[in-house]
C-alpha cells in the first residue's frame, strides 16, 4: 500500500506547489498562500510515510499553524489586491527558466551517477519522540540553545519593525 | 515495500525548482518569501528521506536538522513579514520592482 | 556540554542579555552610556581571549564546536570589530529611529553568531550560526525604519539571504545523504570515497553558493552595493568586516577541514570566481558618487582578492587571507568612523570637499584608509595583497599544469588594483584639492571617536611595517587546516 500513498502525496505536493507560484485561474495572493498550506499538509503525509511522526506533527503545527497563518494575516492586513497581469520582460522569463532548468538538470544528472540509495531498503528505525528529546539535549544542545537566541532576535526585531508608534 | 529513495529525491528536486522559479518570477515580496518556503521544504524532505534510508538512523541527525530548519524558517518569516509591513507603511507597495531608491 | 569551551561566546551573549534588561530601567538620556559599557565589556572579553591561547585543539559539544588557533584568531578579529562598531553606534545613535538599547543587543548577538561560526566543525552548527547572523542583520540593516532606503536595503538583504540559505540547506542535505554525517572531521575521513559521487559535488557546490552570498563574491554579489548604501553606517561596517570574515572562516573550514580532497580539484573554479569578482567590483566602482555604495563595490573587489588566497590551496594562501582580513578590519573601520562623523545626511563624495581644512585628523584618516585599500606601500593593504599574490605564484611554481592559470589570475588581480587606484584617489582629491568647498566650518571630533580612530591608524601602519607578529599568528592558526 505504501507506494500508492507515496505517489498520491507526491502528486498532490507537486500539483499544489505548482499552483502556489503560478495559478492560471487567479493571481490572488491568498490563493497562493492556501495552496502552500495544502502543499505543507501533503508533505507532512510524506513525513508520516517516512516514519518521522514527530516532524509530521511539527510540520502541521508550526508551518501550517503558525507560519501560514502569519502569511495570510499579513496579506489580509495589507489588503493586497490581485497582482495585475502584466507582460513580463522576456529577458527575465528566459533567465529564470534557464536558471531553473540548469538546477533541475544538475540535480537529476548528479542523481543518475550517484550510488546513494542503491540496494538500500527502508529500515525499521523510527524517529521516536523520546530518542529525539534525549538527542536534542545531549549532542544537539548547542545548536538548540542558539536557535532560542535566534528566536529572541526575531521577536525583538519583529516588534521593533512593525510596531505602529514607538514610545 | 515502500517507494525507493530516488523517487523522494526527484520529488524534492522538482519541488526545489518550483520554489526557485516562484522566488525569481514573482514580484510581490510576500510571494517571493512563499517561494523560498517551498525551497526550504524541499530540502527538509531530502533530509528526512536520507535519514530514513541511511545506515545510521539512530543518530537522528537528519531529523534534528529539519527541526532546526523549521524553527529558523519560522523566525525568518516573522522578521520578513514585519519588514514587509514596515515597507508597506512607507511606500504602499510590496512589489520588489517598485523599491528602487537605491541605485548608482 | 563543556561550558568552559564556550567562555568567550557566553561572555558576549551574557553581555547582550544584561544590556537588554538594563535598558529597561535606563532613562533615554543615558542610553549612550550603555553603548560605552558594551564596548568596555567587549574589550574585557578580548583581553580574556589572550588568556586562552595555546593548548592543543579541542572538539566539544557533540563534535560540533572546535577550539583551535583558527577559531581564536577569528574570534579576536570579531571582538575587535565589535568594539569599533559599538563605538560607531554611540556616535550614530541620534540617527537610529528605534531604541538604541535594542540596537546594541542585536549587534552583540550577531557578533556571537560570527564567533560560533568561527568554531563550526559541523554543518548543523554552521547553518545555525549563519542564520543567527543573518536574522540579526535583517533587523540591523532595516533599523532606521522611517527611512525608506534602510527598509529597502533590509528587504533586499532578507530576500537574497533567504534564497542563499535555501541553497545552503539543500546542499547540506545532499552532503548528509551521501556522507551519512554532517561532521566535518567524519566527512574528511571518508573524503576519497565521497569525492567520487557527483551528488556530493553538487551538495558542496550549493553550500559554496550559500557562502558566496556572505562574502559578497560572484555569483551572489549584487546585493552588496544596495545594502551597504541603505543600511545605517555602523551596520554597514559590521557587514563589510564581520560578516565577510565570518564567511571566509566558514569557507576555509568547509574547503580545508571537511573536503580537502575536493578543494584541490576546485582550485580552477575558485580562480574563475575570484577573477570575475575582482573585475566586477573594480569596474562598477568607477562611476559611483555615493561613498558607501563605492565601498560596497570595493568590498566585492576585496572579496575577490581574498579568494585568491583560497584558490591558491596552500597554507601560505590561507595565512595571507587571515592577515589581509586583519588589515582590512582596521582600514575599513577607520573609513566608516569618518563617514559616521562627517556624512550626516549627505553621503555623496562631494560632501567631503574641504575636509582637510575642516578636520585634518578625519581627512588624514580617510586618506590613509583609501591609500591602504588601494594597496600602496607601506600600509596594511599593500602587504596583504603582496602576501596573497605571493601565495598564488607559489602555487603556480609548485604545479606546472596550474602555473599558467595562476599567473593569468595574478595578472587580472594586478589590473584590478590599477583600476582601483583611480576611484580611491578620487576620494582623496575631493578632500584635499576640491575647488570652492561650500562648507568650511570646523568639525569637533569627540574623544570616543578620536581614540578608536587613532588605534585604527596605528594598527594600519603597524601591520604594514612590522607584519611579523600577526603573520606568525596567522601561520600558526592555519595549522588547523589540511591542504
Amino acid at each position: 500500500m505504501e507506494p500508492v500513498f507515496f505517489y498520491i502525496f507526491a502528486g498532490l505536493t507537486l500539483l499544489c506547489g505548482g499552483l502556489v507560484i503560478a495559478n492560471p485561474f487567479t493571481r490572488n495572493p491568498v490563493t497562493s498562500a492556501m495552496f502552500l498550506f495544502l502543499t505543507i499538509l501533503s508533505m507532512s503525509g510524506l513525513f508520516v510515510l517516512l516514519h518521522a511522526f514527530f516532524l509530521a506533527a511539527v510540520q502541521v503545527l508550526v508551518y501550517a499553524g503558525a507560519v501560514m497563518v502569519l502569511f495570510v494575516f499579513v496579506i489580509m492586513l495589507l489588503d493586497l489586491k490581485e497582482e495585475e497581469r502584466r507582460r513580463m520582460k522576456l529577458a527575465a522569463v528566459v533567465l529564470g527558466a534557464v536558471a531553473t532548468g540548469v538546477i533541475a538538470l544538475a540535480m537529476i544528472g548528479a542523481m543518475r551517477h550517484s550510488r546513494v540509495g542503491l540496494g538500500l531498503e527502508s529500515n525499521v528505525a523510527e524517529g521516536s519522540t523520546i530518542a529525539l528529546g534525549k538527542n536534542l539535549f545531549a549532542n544537539f544542545a548547542l545548536p538548540f540553545e542558539l536557535v532560542s537566541l535566534l528566536l529572541l532576535v526575531a521577536m525583538i526585531g519583529a516588534v521593533l519593525l512593525s510596531k505602529k508608534d514607538l514610545r | 515495500m515502500s517507494a525507493p529513495l530516488t523517487h523522494y529525491l526527484i520529488l524534492s528536486a522538482l519541488l526545489f525548482c518550483i520554489g526557485f522559479a516562484g522566488a525569481v518570477g514573482r514580484r510581490s515580496a510576500i510571494l517571493v518569501l512563499i517561494g523560498i518556503e517551498l525551497m526550504l521544504n524541499a530540502a527538509n524532505l531530502n533530509f528526512i528521506a536520507f535519514w530514513r534510508y541511511g545506515p545510521h538512523p539512530e543518530a537522528l541527525t537528519g531529523v534534528m536538522f529539519v527541526l532546526f530548519s523549521i524553527a529558523i524558517a519560522a523566525a525568518e518569516a516573522a522578521v520578513g513579514l514585519a519588514l514587509v509591513i514596515a515597507t508597506y507603511r512607507q511606500r504602499r507597495t510590496t512589489r520588489m520592482d517598485q523599491l528602487d531608491t537605491l541605485k548608482g | 556540554m563543556n561550558l568552559s569551551l564556550l567562555t568567550l561566546e557566553l561572555g558576549v551573549i551574557g553581555l547582550a542579555l544584561a544590556l537588554l534588561l538594563i535598558d529597561l530601567w535606563t532613562p533615554p538620556a543615558l542610553t549612550g552610556r550603555l553603548g560605552l559599557a558594551a564596548a568596555i565589556g567587549l574589550l574585557l572579553i578580548l583581553a580574556l581571549s589572550w588568556n586562552m591561547s595555546g593548548g592543543p585543539p579541542v572538539v566539544g559539544c557533540g563534535g560540533m564546536f572546535a577550539r583551535d588557533g583558527l577559531a581564536l584568531f577569528f574570534k579576536r578579529l570579531f571582538l575587535a570589530v565589535g568594539v569599533l562598531v559599538v563605538l560607531m553606534g554611540v556616535e550614530y545613535r541620534e540617527r537610529l529611529a528605534l531604541g538604541f538599547g535594542e540596537f546594541n543587543v542585536i549587534l552583540l548577538i550577531a557578533l556571537a553568531g560570527m564567533m560560533f561560526a568561527a568554531s563550526a566543525n559541523d554543518f548543523v552548527l554552521l547553518f545555525v550560526a549563519m542564520e543567527l547572523m543573518s536574522v540579526s542583520f535583517y533587523v540591523l540593516v532595516s533599523f532606521q525604519r522611517s527611512r525608506l532606503p534602510s527598509l529597502e536595503a533590509g528587504v533586499k538583504y532578507l530576500i537574497l539571504s533567504a534564497l542563499a540559505a535555501a541553497f545552503l540547506v539543500f546542499g547540506i542535505a545532499l552532503i548528509f545523504g551521501v556522507g551519512n554525517t554532517t561532521n566535518f572531521a567524519a566527512l574528511n575521513a571518508e573524503g576519497v570515497r565521497l569525492a567520487q559521487d557527483k551528488l556530493y559535488w553538487l551538495g558542496l557546490l550549493m553550500v559554496l553558493l550559500g557562502l558566496a552570498f556572505k562574502i559578497a563574491a560572484f555569483p551572489l554579489q549584487m546585493w552588496a552595493p544596495d545594502v551597504y548604501q541603505g543600511a545605517p553606517t555602523p551596520v554597514t561596517a559590521l557587514l563589510a568586516i564581520g560578516s565577510k570574515a565570518a564567511g571566509f572562516v566558514l569557507l576555509l573550514r568547509v574547503l580545508f577541514v571537511a573536503a580537502p580532497v575536493l578543494a584541490a580539484h576546485w582550485s580552477k573554479l575558485l580562480m574563475l570566481a575570484s577573477a570575475v569578482t575582482i573585475l566586477y567590483g573594480n569596474l562598477c566602482a568607477i562611476p559611483q558618487r555615493n561613498l558607501k555604495r563605492l565601498l560596497g563595490y570595493s568590498s566585492i573587489a576585496n572579496a575577490g582578492y581574498l579568494l585568491l588566497g583560497v584558490a591558491a590551496v596552500n597554507a601560505s594562501g590561507a595565512a595571507a587571507v587571515l592577515y589581509y582580513l586583519a588589515g582590512y578590519l582596521f582600514t575599513l573601520a577607520a573609513a566608516f568612523l569618518v563617514i559616521c562623523v562627517v556624512m550626516r545626511d549627505n553621503e555623496d563624495i562631494g560632501a567631503l570637499a574641504g575636509l582637510s581644512r575642516r578636520s585634518p585628523l578625519l581627512a588624514g584618516a580617510l586618506a590613509l584608509a583609501m591609500v591602504s585599500l588601494a594597496g600602496v606601500p607601506p600600509l596594511a593593504g599593500f602587504l596583504g595583497k603582496f602576501l596573497l599574490f605571493r601565495a598564488l605564484i607559489e602555487r603556480g611554481a609548485a604545479e606546472s599544469p596550474e602555473s599558467f592559470r595562476s599567473y593569468w589570475l595574478a595578472g587580472v588581480a594586478v589590473i584590478g588594483v590599477v583600476i582601483s587606484l583611480y576611484y580611491y584617489f578620487a576620494v582623496i582629491r575631493v578632500m584635499y584639492w576640491a575647488k570652492d568647498p561650500p562648507d568650511l566650518s570646523p568639525i569637533i571630533v569627540p574623544a570616543r571617536v578620536q581614540i578608536p580612530l587613532a588605534v585604527c591608524l596605528v594598527a594600519m601602519i603597524y601591520l604594514g611595517v612590522m607584519p611579523g607578529a600577526v603573520l606568525a599568528g596567522a601561520t600558526e592558526a592555519v595549522k588547523a587546516l589540511k591542504f
